[in-house]
């Protein structure tokens, strides 16, 4: 019997209800348990992926319905990848925690937000059903303002209200766009869509692709709307930060890239959108860069920066839609995954790391950080990788998105953003050798101990850059597998509806 | 009204007003499209669900049983926008008051609860026989737990229902529907599977019937009259800020 | 619609939904506001009521003029006075 991918999500969410449960009436055991039950789905998830590159995609019927009139879930060679990437995500998310905490008591409902969180991201990567999206949005939707929300910063609640009013607008749009495609297909299961959907008239098809890329565009920072960030980051704190943005924004790009190519069918509807997507990819690497070179808080740079590698990855995807399932094509949209991979391990790495940083200065103003020489270290290592110098990941994955690219506009843009993030990220490192000659940190009480460990797990991740960065060559063809499940439409619409009536 | 507006506000109304009025129209326009097409063929909900899922009510047997897991979802919802609201908030604390109500008033709500309670009760049981099932009637429980704070005031009724059951109620709940829907993972059908586990099906139009469906109900009930409860309690038992 | 009359209700249950959804708008104060919010629910259920739909209509009815206003009314009385 094959694995069934439905326990990817049902783990988390089980065990989020288990959580909270266990920290009512012994909250000493909650972490530790945390741990376990996330390590568990990390194993599910590797052997998930195994199954599926091994011996195809797995479909997950449920309640045994038929995908025509119940959910159907699918996972294929590319939502494998995201899965795999969220429930690490998780993992070393709780690891981080533990390492400067240990495993007593940890105040707050962290462990229950992060775990719904990490249930909707893989629901999302992994349903073949539209309202079944929907519904995993919203979670994501409420499980992000738990993370981001705490009631000893005031702020926290604001930047928590700010996303709910943005992400009720883009609720309602999302819920607007399921509506009409089902009264006009008349089925909300992805794969049948895709077959019903040439019927629809241009205008009714280009309201519902508007609605879906309005509506998801806001939860990944598609440019006028991507205001919420740097207030959402900047109110989470590190660690929720890290989790939000380095793993729930590649989770919404997934599902968008998934909605455009198997529900809507963008290649043969309306393939001009495309380049649309790609001119909005590089209008997002612009301003997110030049609004992140005037930022002066850490947490709010960073988010800017990810507005703008969220860019990278939709020009990426532009440019393999443009130019469709071709060599090219896979090798574009592959380069955009690996920009996906390369992106989160940094963004972690930096927020983790920049949490010491913080704790040092007590506050967030990039003027008057502090860091330890190790943590200096891990910062430039970091840095290096989410700005591109070559023996990085980020080399690579920027390498591979412009040599995608046949005009050269993308090009020069990409070059352009890679100088205005390496102008900015230096002016962080100057800063931080300056203050790092004082020798204050180094105490030898139990507390800096603690700020050490907690660089062990950004420091890993630092080193993850350095190491895809030079085995790209062996990630790349995993990736192609990945996009071309990603792309072709064809094979997802009969691995989902397949061996059923 | 007195009060001048400034013309920028002026503006801003009106520009507020154009878009809404043009957002309306474009979406009218849009359904009216997509309702325009032809219909595909009946997906056979109407025409099946009482012999796929014996339950004769044909909404909750797409909520409970065909599209259980998005039910499972949105209860999730729920769920975490309750904790959410209680990591916000502090615990809830009522000091000494007064009741507002009259004592003619609490006297005659007093005998009318027991009757108020048969509707959500009865909602919850009979919801694959007849219009209504869990969530409707687990938000009718959290109404009448706000009825009783309300007319009696919070120190008697968090005696009367103490916050600690009702936090206890959803995580049970939770947990159960998640465990629940394990069985058809167990017997191999899919996850949230119902008749196909074995359950006895019942005749449909009895009380017993349906499989899982009256037990979803059930569960789904408790989980949102606890859930929707407290999160009122919560917000209500929270000191009012001074700025 | 069977009958004209049913019809006609129709017409007055849509046109009262427009003047509660714009009052709900245009009234200041809160307390108003939520009532007449409440009201929407109120017509919104009746309306689903007669197109079929008992069970959206119940839930209407019971979320929007019951839950949603003794939250909001809860919310209203917390945050009196304190700016606008």
């Amino acid at each position: 019997m094959r694995l069934d991918p439905v326990l990817l999500v049902v783990t988390p969410l089980i065990s989020a209800f288990l959580l909270s449960l266990v920290k009512k009436l012994t909250p000493r055991l909650a972490p530790s348990l945390a741990l376990g039950l996330s390590v568990f789905t990390l194993v599910l998830s590797t052997l998930l992926a195994k199954e599926v590159y091994i011996n195809g995609p797995v479909a997950s019927y449920l309640g045994g319905w038929n995908p025509r009139i119940g959910i159907s879930l699918l996972a294929d060679q590319a939502s494998v990848l995201l899965v795999l990437l969220v429930s690490w995500g998780q993992t070393l998310g709780l690891v981080f925690i533990a390492s400067y905490r240990g495993f007593t008591h940890w105040p707050g409902k962290y462990l229950v937000f992060s775990s719904i969180f990490t249930c909707s991201l893989i629901g999302m990567a992994l349903t073949a059903d539209l309202f079944n999206l929907f519904v995993f949005i919203e979670l994501s939707t409420v499980a992000t303002i738990g993370i981001m929300a705490k009631p000893d910063r005031p702020l926290g609640s604001v930047a928590g209200f700010v996303y709910l009013i943005v992400a009720s607008v883009s609720g309602s749009l999302l819920l607007i766009g399921v509506v009409l495609v089902y009264s006009a297909t008349g089925s909300l299961s992805m794969a049948v869509i895709a077959q019903e959907i040439h019927a629809l008239p241009p205008g009714l098809y280009w309201g519902i692709l508007l609605c879906f890329t309005l509506s998801l565009g806001m939860k990944f920072g598609l440019v006028p709307m991507h205001f919420w960030q740097p207030w959402a980051y900047h109110a989470a704190g590190c660690t929720g930060a890290a989790l939000l943005t380095a793993f729930g924004m590649k989770a919404y790009l997934f599902a968008f890239f998934r909605v455009l190519w198997v529900p809507l069918q963008l290649p043969s509807m309306a393939p001009v959108f495309f380049p649309v997507l790609t001119l909005w990819g590089l209008a997002n690497i612009i301003l997110g860069h030049t609004m992140g070179l005037i930022q002066k808080d850490y947490k709010k740079l960073l988010a800017l920066s990810s507005t703008a590698h969220g860019g990278y990855i939709l020009v990426a995807a532009g440019l393999a839609g443009s130019m469709g399932t071709t060599t090219a094509g896979l090798f574009a949209l592959a380069a955009g995954f690996f920009h996906m991979l390369n992106h989160s391990l940094v963004k972690a790495s930096l927020l983790w790391v920049g949490r010491s940083f913080l704790k040092q200065a007590s506050s967030s103003t990039i003027d008057v950080l502090k860091a330890s020489p190790l943590g200096t270290g891990i910062f430039v290592l970091a840095a290096l990788g989410i700005v591109g110098i070559p023996p990085t990941g980020g080399f690579a994955s920027k390498l591979f998105i412009a040599s995608s690219a046949g005009t050269p506009a993308p090009v020069i843009i990409i070059g352009l953003g890679t100088l205005i993030s390496l102008a900015y990220y230096l002016r962080i490192y100057l800063i931080l050798r300056d203050q790092t000659s004082t020798p204050s940190i180094v105490k030898s009480n139990g507390t800096s101990v603690r700020e050490l460990n907690s660089l062990f797990v950004p420091g890993i991740l630092a080193m993850g850059v350095l190491f895809i960065g030079f085995s790209s060559s062996i990630i790349m063809p995993v990736l192609l597998n990945g996009a071309g499940a990603m792309m072709d439409s064809g094979t997802y619409i009969l691995h989902v509806l397949g061996d059923l009536p | 009204m007195n009060q001048s507006y400034d013309t920028s506000k002026k503006i801003r109304h009106l520009l507020a007003g154009i878009f809404t009025l043009s957002l309306g129209a474009s979406l009218i326009w849009l359904i009216l499209e997509a309702t325009g097409m032809p219909l595909t063929p009946d997906l056979g909900y109407v025409m099946n669900s009482v012999g796929d899922t014996g339950s004769i009510n044909v909404v909750t047997a797409i909520l409970m049983d065909y599209r259980g897991f998005d039910t499972l979802g949105e209860a999730s919802v729920i769920f975490t926008s309750v904790a959410v609201t209680a990591a916000i908030l502090a615990e809830p604390v009522f000091t000494l008051e007064r009741p507002i109500l009259s004592i003619i008033t609490r006297r005659a709500i007093a005998y009318l609860v027991p009757v108020f309670f048969m509707f959500p009760l009865y909602v919850i049981t009979h919801g694959h026989l007849s219009p209504g099932g869990g969530f409707q009637g687990g938000v009718s429980l959290a109404v009448l737990v706000i009825l009783t704070h309300v007319v009696f005031g919070h120190n008697l009724a968090m005696k009367k229902i103490p916050f600690s059951l009702l936090t206890m109620g959803e995580y049970w709940a939770a947990l159960s529907f998640g465990i629940l829907g394990l069985l058809g993972i167990f017997t191999g059908v899919g996850f949230l599977a119902n008749l196909a586990t074995g359950v006895p099906r019942g005749i449909p139009g009895q009380l017993l019937s349906g499989g899982l469906i009256p037990v979803l109900n059930l569960i789904v009930g408790i989980k949102v009259a606890a859930g929707l409860s407290s999160l009122y309690i919560t917000l209500e038992g929270n000191p009012r800020r001074k700025k | 619609m069977n009958s004209l009359g049913e019809y006609i209700a129709l017409i007055i249950i849509l046109a009262c939904l427009v003047l509660s959804a714009l009052s709900a708008v245009l009234i200041r104060g809160q307390i108003t506001t939520i009532i007449v919010l409440s009201v929407f629910s109120v017509l919104c259920a009746v309306l689903f009521a007669m197109l079929q739909a008992v069970d959206v209509a119940m839930a209407e009815a019971v979320i929007g003029a019951g839950f949603l206003t003794a939250l909001f009314v809860t919310a209203a009385d917390k945050t009196r006075g304190q700016g606008s």
